[in-house]
């Protein structure tokens, strides 16, 4: 208290000082230190006075000053600095985006409302537009990753295609949709997958409502929490042209761990296996269970020589050395190039904004032949008419993805085949996979695996006799996926008295998307049909494949309108209220329609209509209305203590409409101790305190599916045209194994939260805990149940699952002088989840969209069940005592969930002069991971695991056998066959079998997510060389940079997950390629 | 405040206005939710036809039909019988989803008596496949979600005792539907004739009542493989005189068995009467999924293979016995190989040293659409029980005395073999009687010493089953299976069906029907399946092993 004491009076002193001094006039300009550009409206005060004056639009101010005084600069989002006026009579000043003013800070809230931090009672998070785009992310998800705690953003996928699967606060619903709802400028956007097609660079902000209590007046369709997306609108000043550019490198990190001690051999007999029971090199096979290398000559391909009547005569052979090649399945990718064009044009006066942003993004993927490019334009504004505003934006954006197809090997006939990752991670390493010289019987040969046309590598001649030619997926067969997207709202807003506003915000996003799968076909040469090698070739068992097209067009249009009163009055001297009521309508809509003909007549003519026999086709129709009220207050007690209530009425159509009617309450506490108490008033150690404490009981209609978006239709079931029907006249009708439930209601969840924020040092450290609890209870759960009953899933409600989310973030400016600033982020979350009941007598059930992912009463969720080897109670191995092999389980073992349980992030952003350096590290642990790719490579022989023991018999580690009833240690029993290939063999018996306890790996890992190193150039050199760029900069950047994880995970990037954004994160498969990391560079200049 | 008030009138309003908004749209645009029973009848039949030609393929594999070439990575648990509770997971729910669709036929069927017939026959011939295949099954509470989520198991001996009621009233209904068509208007006539895919196909040209005489001989003949197949039980429902008195009955309906027409004396046959229940609704190349399920798992519309020709191989076994007792079939079943007709070869099933494609015979011939063997075209009729093998139901039940109409046991076995002859065009001729004067001068007559002479009047049951097993391959595996493990037989030559040449096999001692001791033998049933275990687990009967006996299997141990 007595230290407290004496601050204060230094301040008195200071005051005292200014009084006697003499006046002068001092001019300047206040700019923004992000951005160089002048900020209007700063108020410029005589600090201990009531003097000062506002800059104008250009920033500028001139403020007649006693010498000695010392200038105050406010700014609301800036920070507060203050300059003694000493000498100069000109003083410019940048001021710095107030990242630690708490309770002052003004946040984007729910419906767009625009809230002071200390009033709110739930957990919120706010990323800028200069964190988000620090490392020229494409897409907004990505640029969220490690920022804030409670957000979880898995890249499950990272191909041309991104998937990403945005989750807050953990999952609440097991087989619906948990993943966060996307506002854009107000509007919600029932699906977040729209945030791909928003230019990073036109947003202003993301505020990200964590809980379903900050989001209760959303309704249902926010019951996982909010993005809130605010975009930019232009700002008052003069013009200002922005034009960047960011090319950036994409490329493999790493690839699975795979052998390359052992060559081609699956199991052939006759002359590959030699009298003492060696076996000899295949040339053809795809499985690597063949003799060590040994660098002689083997025959690669081979191409038929003609006589002169057009018979084969014999076969011309090519090469290769039965020696393994290096990096031959690495430099099978590309290196990858991003390039990113960005300008924007922003302008404005004091009648309106203007915004205008265009981006190109055009990207070539690390996988050969495949690209995308995306071109986006934005505008965005504001317009003011006296009493009367308008707010609009209307954004289109194009995306053109091109992506490798299935190959053609195993195929029945469509689309069915392999894809090229397969083919190539089960390519033995002997094998070339990019262009080399190899000898043949006619001299050197150029082979070329990507030339499809080429004498040795053409569909006939290609080495691997059961597999295809990886490149022939990559070339031949292409899905091609067009998205065209128009995003418009606008505005409208009438200030009817000093504290009520009426407002509309209506919406409209479009979205249309072709997408166009075909493969080629092939007619193999009479010669490979022969089966020259006696393989069992492809060419021989299939002998000809059809060209084949998939044909599918959807468009999606989503309206929104909301009609918003808003109140802001003081009730006394003491109390003040503030809120809104509002209604809300919105419409879903999507139709799509899909046509696929699987034995097309023409090569390179992929239309439908030249489908022989029948083509398969189908069209769907959906629509969902919802409306709703809504009325939300905040009351205000002397500015510390506000009491803030929700309540939301909802009417859905996809409901029975005897039940279709639910109501959204929520209610939250916020309490500024540090204001509320006098003692800890103006405090400089603990500057800030806060305490929040609310409830909120959110309902989730989750009944909608991949096939239908919105659940409609979900109270009957339909009857679907049975498989091959109308054989002519004769149709023919079934039910699906799913039973509908008519009186199906929402999940509901209750959300419980309290929250504890404090600032520091005059808030240089901010700190934040927030703890969660959540009941998610009458879950939509399409269960499994017994066939016997006639379906095999059922629509109820039924279940309950609990999270448990503490979040810590701690932001700091561990330096601040003149030259140096150094900001310092930290944010912690746990998450702890449980299944605590299902439907009635059911203990698990796996979720649907991938395999051996499950959720399990009693356990977290999701977790893995898989099978494992059959144990002895001490949990040992039991080998057979002749064969020495274990044997696996019949029944599944449950592991550890799939979901990471601690996220810890550190974001760092040091500034000295004119350079800065700020990185994001992201761990994520807790979680295991399945990672079934390994069984396809234990299956064929090529993971490292295989070769461990040189292919020779070995005891298994730590088994045992049964003797005499007694299980006891095995010492002696070697397995029967330490190899692959046939015949009861180890590798490609047991690890290539259902065992899938053995590819359960620790999914934790530590990435840096982001780098970048800037240089701007100071505004000094620029203005006498080129005075009209206003700001110029360069950045270093690099994204994925580095990941660090537990040795046994030698398989894939723990973050992918087959189930793309669905929920049964945890498995991977052929189906995600190697991880990436990108590094380039920016240019950027404003004029 | 005044203005708060309005507002919060205006939302009331609003509120009221929402219920229109939201209720109307939600009729589902895309898929009838209300259909009639014919369209639910041709989808359930041509169901049952992709149930009978995919599921339990495992066993042409073990029955010695077919082999996994050599070109293919093992499939340990079919090869070595290590089976899991996932692996017949698929059959049990293709077989559950089929019944489901007989239970909606049923449901629908109204006051047209020929629907609940069809769907009555076709539950127990569905449900006889269950239990085989898994002993206790739910039965009686089976197919009520709401009322029982968690079905319990029903006695085996008592379900298959159901089912032979099931098919009393199955021949109730049809007899019933001859009076019903009497008066029904011709709409419905015609409506029915053209949705019966099994017997209303326009090729048969049948009149209302010949389809249901034929819906009866059918519903006779199920009842009669019901009979057979459990008479091995102890179950009093099972013992000879009850056998008796249900065989009386179907002797009351007066429309017999399926085949059961044929006229006896000499060396006849009827090649006319194709009575067999088979499913065509209009089967060809229009488009994958409208071919014939058998042939369409192995070829494309058009006629070019996918891979499961690649992937199956004739086996060793079969083609042993075809060689060793000149039973030619085994060169229409598989390719002849160019080295020479007839030379066939194939490979023993999970053989370490099976060898590659090239050098082992396909299923089939070697160009589609053929007439020859049980693979010709895109457009070939499924069987769900082909007349061939009624004459082997009837042939065992004659050879135990049982009365199944004036024909020997003898005899029913010889025209059995004729139609299998005639259906598998052996020689190629295209001629159906050139084909049954093959079975008699190729076969019967030939070389075939005591197992396969069947020309006598009293054929062993020996005798019989391996002529049956001969016929039923790559036709009905499944049933194959089951008559090996009720019966012990065929052993052609003297070697037990253990015979999978795979290492490591799991072993189970027990005697053959010759009562030689063999160490290795196949699994006598599936393991309750995977999806049970995860959603019914409380019901299934605890203790069972893929070496628990169904309750009509009464070989020596």
């Amino acid at each position: 208290m007595k230290k407290l004491l004496l601050v204060s009076l230094c301040f008195l002193m200071l005051s005292i000082t200014q009084v006697f001094a003499q006046n002068r006039t001092v001019t300047g300009t206040v700019t923004s230190k992000d951005d160089g550009t002048p900020i209007p409206g700063v108020s410029v005060k005589i600090k201990g006075t009531a003097n000062g004056v506002a800059t104008n639009s250009a920033g500028k101010y001139s403020l007649s000053v006693p010498s000695g005084a010392v200038l105050e600069f406010v700014s609301i989002g800036f920070t507060t600095v203050d300059v003694p006026v000493k000498g100069s009579t000109v003083i410019n000043i940048s001021l710095a985006t107030a990242s630690n003013q708490l309770g002052e800070v003004v946040v984007t809230g729910a419906l767009g409302q625009k809230l002071q931090e200390r009033s709110l009672g739930y957990a919120t998070a706010q990323i800028d537009s200069k964190q988000l785009n620090q490392a020229a992310v494409t897409d907004i998800s990505t640029g969220l990753q490690g920022k804030v705690s409670g957000l979880q953003v898995n890249l499950t996928n990272n191909g041309i295609d991104p998937t990403t699967r945005i989750v807050l606060q953990g999952n609440r619903s097991i087989t619906g949709n948990n993943e966060a709802l996307l506002v854009v400028d107000g509007v919600p956007i029932d699906d977040v997958n729209y945030i791909t097609t928003i230019n990073p660079e036109d947003v202003a902000s993301v505020n990200i409502l964590k809980g379903g209590l900050a989001a209760a007046v959303y309704g249902s369709k926010a019951a996982n929490g909010v993005l809130i997306i605010t975009t930019k609108k232009g700002s008052k000043g003069k013009p200002s042209i922005t034009v960047s550019n960011t090319t950036e490198v994409q490329s493999v990190s790493y690839l699975p761990a795979l052998q390359t001690g052992f060559g081609g051999y699956g199991g052939e007999g006759g002359s590959f296996v030699n009298a003492d029971g060696t076996v000899n090199a295949v040339p053809y096979e795809n499985e690597s269970y063949g003799p060590a290398y040994n660098g002689e000559k083997i025959l690669m391909s081979l191409s038929p020589i003609y006589n002169s009547s057009g018979a084969v005569s014999g076969y011309d052979t090519l090469y290769r050395n039965y020696s393994p090649i290096k990096n031959n399945r690495l430099d099978f990718f590309n290196n990858g190039i991003t390039n990113q064009f960005n300008v924007s044009y922003d302008i404005g006066s004091d009648n309106g904004t203007l915004h205008v942003g265009f981006q190109d993004v055009d990207v070539s993927d690390v996988i050969p032949f495949d690209h995308a490019r995306r071109d986006n334009i934005r505008i965005g504004g504001t317009e003011n008419y006296g009493k009367f505003t308008v707010e609009y934006n209307a954004s289109y954006n194009q995306n053109n993805v091109s992506t490798y197809g299935a190959s053609y090997n195993q195929t029945s006939g469509g689309f069915s085949g392999d894809l090229f990752y397969f083919e190539l991670l089960n390519t033995p390493a002997d094998i070339p996979l990019t262009k080399t010289t190899l000898q043949s019987t006619t001299g050197p040969v150029v082979y070329d695996p990507s030339d499809l046309n080429g004498q040795y590598s053409n569909v006939n001649s290609y080495y691997n006799a059961y597999s295809g030619n990886p490149y022939w997926a990559l070339e031949d067969s292409r899905e091609n996926r067009d998205t065209y997207t128009f995003q418009g709202n606008i505005n409208l807003s009438w200030k009817a008295t000093s504290w009520l506003t009426f407002s509309d915000r209506i919406s409209i996003v479009q979205q249309t998307e072709n997408y166009d799968y075909y493969h080629q076909g092939i007619t193999f040469a009479p010669w490979a049909v022969s089966d020259p090698e006696h393989a069992g070739n492809i060419p021989s068992a299939l002998v000809s494949i059809y060209p084949a097209t998939y044909f599918d067009t959807y468009m999606e249009q989503l309206l929104n309108n909301d009609f918003i009163a808003q109140f802001d009055k003081k009730i006394s001297n003491d109390f003040k209220i503030s809120g809104l009521v509002g209604a809300n309508m919105q419409q879903s809509y999507q139709t799509n329609i899909s046509l696929q003909g699987n034995e097309l007549q023409f090569p390179g003519d992929y239309n439908v209509s030249s489908t022989l026999g029948i083509p398969n086709y189908g069209t769907d129709l959906f629509k969902e209305r919802d409306d709703a009220i809504y009325e939300e207050a905040t009351l205000g007690f002397k500015n510390w203590l506000f009491l803030h209530g929700t309540n939301r009425d909802e009417w859905n159509s996809v409901l029975n409409p005897a039940h279709d009617h639910y109501e959204y309450p929520s209610g939250d506490l916020s309490f500024v101790f540090t204001d509320a108490i006098s003692a800890l008033k103006d405090n400089n150690v603990l500057s800030y305190g806060k305490l929040t404490a609310g409830v909120a009981e959110v309902a989730n209609i989750n009944l909608g599916n991949g096939t239908n978006p919105y659940g409609a239709y979900s109270l009957v079931n339909p009857y679907n045209v049975a498989n091959g029907f109308p054989f002519g006249s004769i149709g023919g009708y079934s039910l699906s194994g799913l039973s509908l439930n008519p009186n199906i209601e929402p999940e509901k969840t209750i959300d419980k939260e309290v929250g504890l924020e404090l600032g520091f040092l005059k808030d240089r450290i901010h700190f934040t805990a927030n703890y969660a609890h959540s009941d998610s209870r009458n879950q939509s759960l399409t269960a499994s149940v017994s066939t016997a009953t006639g379906y095999s899933e059922e629509l109820t409600n039924a279940g309950l699952v609990t999270n448990d989310v503490l979040e810590f973030d701690l932001n700091t400016t561990v330096l601040k002088s003149r030259n140096w600033q150094w900001n310092l982020g930290l944010n912690f979350t746990h998450f702890a989840n449980k299944v605590v009941e299902l439907a009635p007598g059911q203990n698990e059930l796996e979720l649907p969209g991938t395999s051996d992912i499950y959720a399990v009463v009693g356990k977290p969720y999701p977790v893995i069940e898989t099978e494992d080897f059959v144990r002895a109670p001490n949990g040992k191995v039991i080998v057979d005592p002749t064969t020495g092999m274990p044997s696996v389980s019949s029944s599944l073992t449950t592991y550890g969930t799939t979901n990471p349980t601690k996220i810890f992030g550190i974001n760092s952003a040091l500034t000295y002069k004119s350079f800065s350096f700020s990185f994001v590290l992201d761990y994520r642990g807790g979680n295991e991971i399945f990672n079934s790719t390994e069984a396809t490579e234990a299956f064929t022989g090529i993971s490292a695991q295989s070769a461990e023991n040189g292919r020779q018999r070995f005891i298994f580690p730590n088994s045992v056998v049964l003797q005499n009833g007694q299980y006891v240690n095995n010492t002696s029993v070697a397995v029967v066959n330490g190899n692959g290939g046939q015949g009861g063999s180890f590798w490609a018996g047991v690890y290539g079998s259902a065992l899938g306890s053995i590819y359960v790996d620790n999914a934790e890992f530590l990435k840096l997510r982001e780098a970048n190193l800037t240089y701007t150039i100071p505004t000094s050199a620029l203005a006498s060389a080129l005075p009209f760029i206003k700001k110029a900069s360069i950045a270093l950047i690099g994204r994925n940079l580095l990941m660090f994880r537990p040795k046994s995970n030698d398989s894939i990037d723990p973050e992918f997950s087959d189930a793309g954004s669905g929920n049964a994160i945890g498995n991977t498969s052929v189906a995600e390629t190697p991880p990436t990391r990108f590094y380039g560079a920016t240019l950027s200049v404003s004029f | 405040m005044k203005k708060l008030t309005i507002l919060l009138f205006a939302a009331t309003a609003l509120a009221a206005g929402c219920k229109k908004f939201t209720e109307n749209i939600n009729t589902n645009p895309n898929q009838p939710t209300v259909v009639t029973p014919n369209v639910l009848l041709s989808a359930s039949l041509n169901s049952s036809a992709a149930n009978l030609a995919l599921d339990f393929q495992n066993t042409a594999r073990w029955m010695g039909y077919w082999s996994r070439s050599g070109s293919y990575i093992e499939d340990v648990p079919t090869e070595t019988y290590d089976i899991q509770p996932s692996y017949a997971d698929g059959s049990w729910q293709s077989l559950y989803a089929v019944l489901t669709q007989y239970k909606g036929v049923e449901a629908a069927a109204g006051s047209d008596p020929f629907y609940s017939g069809v769907a009555k026959i076709m539950e127990a011939l569905h449900f006889s496949t269950l239990v085989d295949g898994f002993n206790n099954v739910p039965y009686s509470q089976a197919f009520n979600l709401n009322k029982y989520p968690n079905p319990k198991y029903d006695d085996a001996a008592t379900v298959y005792a159901a089912l032979v009621q099931q098919c009393d009233s199955a021949v109730y209904y049809f007899q019933k539907a001859i009076v019903y068509y009497g008066t029904a208007p011709s709409t419905v006539v015609s409506t029915d004739n053209t949705y019966d895919i099994v017997y209303g196909r326009a090729a048969l040209a049948l009149s209302a009542t010949q389809r249901m005489d034929y819906w009866i001989k059918f519903a006779n003949t199920v009842k009669l493989k019901l009979l057979m197949t459990a008479r091995g039980s102890s179950a009093s429902a099972f013992s000879a005189s009850s056998i008796t008195t249900e065989l009386a009955k179907v002797t009351a309906t007066g429309q017999g068995y399926i085949g059961s027409d044929y006229a006896g004396g000499g060396i006849a046959y009827d090649v006319a009467a194709n009575e067999s229940a088979s499913v065509n609704p209009g089967y060809g190349t229009a488009n994958a999924a409208q071919q014939n399920p058998f042939f369409g798992s192995f070829y494309v519309p058009s006629g070019t293979p996918n891979n499961n020709l690649a992937y199956y191989r004739a086996n060793t076994y079969y083609v042993n016995y075809g060689n060793n007792f000149s039973d030619f079939r085994f060169t229409d079943d598989y390719l002849i190989n160019l080295g020479g007709a007839p030379y066939v070869t194939g490979n023993y099933d999970g053989d370490p040293n099976a060898v590659s494609n090239s050098l082992s015979s396909q299923l089939g011939q070697s160009t589609v659409p053929t007439t020859i063997g049980p693979l010709h075209s895109s457009a070939q009729d499924e069987f769900l029980m082909s007349d061939f093998e009624s004459l082997f139901w009837q042939a065992e039940a004659a050879s135990l005395g049982y009365n199944v109409g004036t024909l020997t046991s003898g005899k029913l076995a010889d025209i059995g073999t004729e139609q299998s002859f005639v259906y598998v065009d052996d020689t190629g001729s295209g001629s159906a009687s050139q084909d049954a004067a093959d079975a008699e001068t190729n076969f019967i007559a030939g070389t075939a010493g005591t197992i396969v002479d069947i020309s006598t009047s009293t054929p062993t049951l020996r005798a019989i089953m391996t002529e049956k097993w001969s016929a039923l391959n790559s036709i009905n595996w499944e049933q194959a299976y089951t008559d090996y493990r009720r019966t012990g037989y065929p052993v052609p030559d003297g070697t037990n069906f253990g015979f999978s040449h795979a290492q490591n096999r799991v072993t189970h001692s027990s005697k053959d029907a010759l009562g030689n001791v063999q160490s290795v033998n196949l699994p006598y049933r599936y393991l309750y399946p995977q999806s049970e275990i995860n959603t019914n687990a409380g019901n299934i009967p605890a203790g069972t092993s893929a070496y628990t006996k169904i309750f009509w299997d009464n070989r020596e141990q």
